[in-house]
């Protein structure tokens, strides 16, 4: 019973969700429109406001910078860009410094919206129904560099303001929802808040370290990237199933558009004699629940995975220490390089159109 | 509250030595001294001395004004009145040594000095060495150097000075300078303070095209400074010296521009206080003179009300000038610092010893051409440093009132990491070696008198490569400094002055103009994107033009300074425009007796240029400035 349970609710809502993003609402059968377009989001310097996003289009093979600066006249989006998430045809870009949502047009990028919100620190988002929530760091402590007032912003999608605010733990970064429950990861803590957005009650996972982003793979199963490797969270039972240890991951993950094959960053340890650590894109398989023993993809200072699970192909990219134009790099699912390209100031996520 | 004590101790010896020096009737040959004690072993390189009647109409300014408007040296300001940094010849802000009693005021942590920091009104000199001077002045100077002095006056009688300035935006200026003396012993006094609300408005379109003009936030300045010096001449043959200077900066960080109306435009705030204490002994021999200093040195940095960095310094120098004959002398010392910093992501028992020492050889070859070789190594724990030589030469061509002077110049000169490169947290690392700046540089000064006309025309021409530059990556989560990349810079810069007397005064035409390409030839990995471009914020072209006359007691000025595109972080995708900047003043000065009374109005971006300095960083449109002048003189 439980498992027909299971899979009813998880076909009614098989998204695939990858890092930074979430796509529209799909049928999860084999008549998905091949997405080609491939936004990437360039996070910008701290304080600089020079975020921007990229438009790379998978069939000739180009990019082009600063699209939405473009789209709308010259008028830049003026922030760090934290995060994009797609809903409905709308692209919500959650920014720092100054802290807001801008909503764009996910058809020409032209704005929608750019409603007062005082948010503090927002990261990422995420849409149930006509309601937006957002992870929000909240103000610094400076006297110990901590946040003790972090929280989860509620935005009503019709008025565009906020209408509450959540509990959670500190430094709250990806935020997941499926059924009725969304999950985030506090990632200055080792545990998961679980909210419950009917009655607003909230439980917690404990875990052994401190979570970063989610992933929805083809049988339910939630996977969180902590600093020590991956967590494993039944997404009807809401209990920790699965642990795996892997070393240097960075908490980047992305899955495959089957949701069976999930797609980590890991960086090689530190080594002073060396100008740089190699990176790596290591394959985890949900089914069996192993990890590759060698390295897919090997390259240096990788900053962001995305997969786009339409067309299989995967994306990473290289910020080059936010010290000027990043790169990013497209492979073909058996880690086959297909191409490269110059972006803005450290891109960090990709979302397909 | 030590500190206080220490301050007040300080300042009641001044007044003691000051009160047995006037008891005391005591005639002394003079002991002159000019220009500073580096420049005879730095024939080669390029000097400029700061116009008195500049600083004067700057005096409520900083260094970075001072900057701006007299040199084609670009400050990269983020906002207005913010941190600004220098970039000398396409160098980064660390890449600078600013100097005061041969102490570098180079945060020991960040490795560089806010110019906005610097206040002009504590200073009568200001000298520029363009290039890398390594050999002289050790670590950071390799794009160039700057020396902050106040020489002796070595008055008989006082001197005091009230300045008030109203400016717009809530800007507020006091100061005093007193000077009182009997030539043999001589207090000088400079005590500011300065507030600047900086609620300028600026336009912003927003995302339907309307246009609002909008207060800028969060953009506060307050400065205060207190220098004191004590200067005697203790016997017939030595000087000593007494120094004090505390500084407390405090602004807001102003935020970058907003996108709409209502967005809040909340931000940080930083508290730098500084204590400076120098003192200076030097004994003139027949053939030689010994000089000798011991300061101490409190930097002390609080962002946002909590978190603390800070540093104290014990310096002291020692260095003997040799006079050989007519035709050379040498000059050799060394120097030994004692740092402890008190930084939350330092070990906590962190301290550190380093030291340099010199040798530089002034030799005259043939009448009118001189040589300098010099080199110096410094020793610090955990890291290299090579040794830094330099050759320099002039040769100068006289024929009745022209003076065309050629010089040269080789160069190594070096960086340190700073502590924060090497003792960050777990990432700081003690393998890190020194940047290394290997410089040339080829030029020639004109001085032409015809009848009444005086004509100033001097042109530097510079190659330099800059390599093992510190950049921090990230290897994983964690952040940490290699020795990456590599610059090649090369330029032209020409300054022009002519002057020449009218009825009842004096007009004084000028023009300046650099050329800067810097390449990064070495980036952050092999393919970094950047390679061959030109460096982020380091403009191509820079000039300025200047149009004084001086008629009566009037004084009326102009002058504009144009700054070239640069190319923002992105130097692929993101050009910040290039801006040119009007000033005009008025000065007028009133004799009563021995007492001088000046009033002074600025118009400053006269024609309101809407600019950025650094992208998205609003800058002030036109506005005004009003100084009064008060000076009295009992001599």
């Amino acid at each position: 019973m439980n498992k027909i349970i299971k899979s009813a609710a998880f076909s009614a809502i098989f998204v695939t969700v990858l890092l930074f993003s979430s796509c529209d609402t799909g049928n999860g059968g084999d008549e998905i429109p091949k997405k080609t377009g491939v936004l990437i989001l360039n996070e910008g310097n701290f304080g600089s406001g020079n975020g921007s996003i990229s438009f790379y289009d998978e069939k000739s093979m180009t990019i082009t910078n600063n699209v939405v600066q473009s789209a709308n006249g010259g008028s830049e989006i003026g922030a760090t860009v934290q995060s994009i998430y797609q809903h409905d045809g709308v692209g919500y870009i959650v920014c720092n410094g100054p802290d807001k949502i801008e909503f764009i047009n996910m058809d020409d990028f032209s704005y929608l919206a750019n409603p007062e919100t005082n948010l503090s620190q927002p990261r990422y988002m995420t849409v149930v129904g006509n309601k937006g929530y957002i992870t929000c760091w909240g103000p610094w402590d400076f006297n110990d560099w901590t946040l003790p007032d972090s929280y989860i912003a509620v935005m009503d999608l019709n008025t565009k303001t906020i209408v509450d605010s959540l509990e959670c733990g500190s430094a709250p970064e990806g935020i997941f929802s499926i059924g009725d429950y969304l999950y985030i990861a506090n990632s200055f803590e080792t545990n998961i808040t679980v909210v419950n957005i009917n009655d607003l009650s909230s439980s917690k996972i404990n875990l052994a370290s401190m979570p970063e982003q989610f992933s929805l793979d083809a049988s339910g199963t939630i996977w969180v990237s902590v600093s020590s490797g991956l967590y494993g969270i039944n997404s009807m039972s809401r209990e920790k199933t699965d642990s795996l240890l892997v070393s240097n991951i960075d908490g980047k993950i992305a899955m495959d558009g089957t949701g069976e094959k999930l797609y980590l960053l890991a960086v090689e340890p530190w080594d002073p004699n060396k100008t740089n650590s190699a990176s790596e894109v290591r394959v985890f398989d949900t089914k069996t629940k192993t990890l590759s023993m060698t390295a897919l993809i090997t390259g240096e200072d990788f900053y962001g995975i995305g997969y786009n699970g339409t067309t299989n192909k995967i994306y990473v990219s290289d910020s080059k220490a936010f010290s000027g134009p990043g790169q990013i790099y497209v492979y073909d699912d058996q880690g086959v390089k297909l191409d490269e390209q110059i972006t803005s100031v450290g891109p960090s996520g990709f979302v397909y159109k | 509250m030590k500190i206080r004590i220490a301050l007040f101790t300080f300042w009641m010896l001044c007044i003691g030595f000051l009160a047995k020096a006037q008891i005391e009737t005591v005639t002394l040959e003079e002991i002159v001294v000019k220009g500073l004690p580096f420049e005879k072993f730095s024939s080669g390189s390029k000097i400029q001395k700061a116009d008195s009647v500049n600083l004067e109409l700057l005096g409520q300014g900083t260094l970075a004004d001072y900057m701006q408007q007299n040199t084609t040296v670009y400050i990269k300001e983020q906002g207005n009145k913010m941190l600004a940094s220098v970039s000398f010849r396409g160098t980064g802000s660390s890449h600078t040594a600013v100097f005061w009693s041969d102490i570098n005021l180079n945060s020991l942590t960040l490795g560089s000095t806010d110019f906005n920091e610097i206040p002009l009104f504590l200073f009568d000199d200001i000298t520029v060495q363009y290039g890398g001077a390594s050999s002289l002045h050790g670590s950071d100077a390799i794009g160039g150097s700057i020396h902050l002095s106040s020489s002796p006056s070595w008055i008989k009688g006082s001197k005091i000075q009230f300045r008030q300035d109203f400016g717009s935006y809530g800007n507020l200026f006091s100061g005093v300078k007193m000077d009182i003396g009997n030539g043999r012993w001589e207090s000088k006094t400079r005590i500011f303070n300065r507030m600047l609300k900086n609620n300028f408005n600026y336009t912003i379109t927003d995302r339907i095209g309307d246009k609002y003009e909008i207060e800028q936030q969060n953009a506060g300045v307050h400065n205060v400074g207190v220098l004191q010096e004590l200067n005697g001449k203790i016997t017939k043959n030595s000087t000593l010296s007494m120094k004090a200077w505390m500084g407390s900066n405090y602004h807001q960080i102003q935020p970058i521009e907003v996108s709409s109306p209502g967005q809040l435009q909340t931000g940080d705030e930083i508290l730098d206080k500084n204590l400076r204490l120098v003192t200076e002994y030097e004994h003139f021999f027949s053939k030689g003179i010994l000089s000798s200093s011991i300061g101490y040195v409190w930097d002390y940095q609080l962002f946002n009300d909590a978190e603390r960095i800070e540093t104290k310094r014990t310096v002291a120098n020692l260095s003997y000038e040799w006079i050989i004959g007519d035709k050379t002398t040498i000059k050799s010392g060394g120097n030994a610092q004692y740092i402890v910093p008190k930084v939350w992501s330092y070990r906590e028992d962190l301290t550190e010893w380093r030291g340099d020492v010199f040798i530089s050889l002034n030799q005259v070859l043939m009448k009118n051409w001189q040589i300098n070789l010099n080199a110096r190594q410094t020793f610090v724990p955990f890291t290299t440093a090579p040794i830094a030589p330099s050759i320099s030469s002039s040769y100068l061509l006289q024929k009745e009132d022209l003076k065309l002077t050629f010089r040269g110049q080789l160069e190594r000169s070096y960086r340190i990491p700073t502590f924060n490169d090497r003792y960050w947290g777990e990432q700081g690392r003690n393998d890190l070696s020194s940047e290394n700046g290997y410089s040339m540089e080829l030029g020639h000064n004109l001085e032409w008198i015809i009848s009444d006309y005086t004509i100033d025309f001097d042109v530097a021409t510079y190659y330099m490569i800059v390599d093992d530059w510190i950049a921090w990556k990230p290897s994983g989560s964690l952040w940490r400094p290699y020795n990456l990349k590599k610059v090649k810079a090369s330029g032209v810069e020409l300054n022009g002055k002519l002057t020449f007397p009218i009825s009842h005064g004096l007009l004084d035409l000028g023009a300046m103009y650099a050329y800067n390409k810097s390449i990064l030839l070495e980036g952050i990995s092999e393919n970094d994107p950047s390679v061959g471009f030109q460096l982020p914020y380091t403009p191509l072209n820079r000039f300025g033009i200047h149009a004084n006359i001086t008629y009566k007691k009037l004084f009326l000025g102009v002058n504009a300074f144009y700054t070239g595109m640069r190319y923002g972080i992105d130097v692929i995708n993101e050009e910040v425009p290039d801006f040119l900047l009007t000033n005009i003043t008025v000065s007028k000065n009133i004799h009563v007796g021995k007492q001088n009374f000046s009033i002074e109005g600025q118009v400053l971006n006269v024609l309101d240029v809407s600019y950025q300095n650094v992208n998205r960083y609003a800058m002030p449109g036109r506005n005004f400035l009003i100084s009064l002048k008060f000076l009295i003189n009992n001599k």
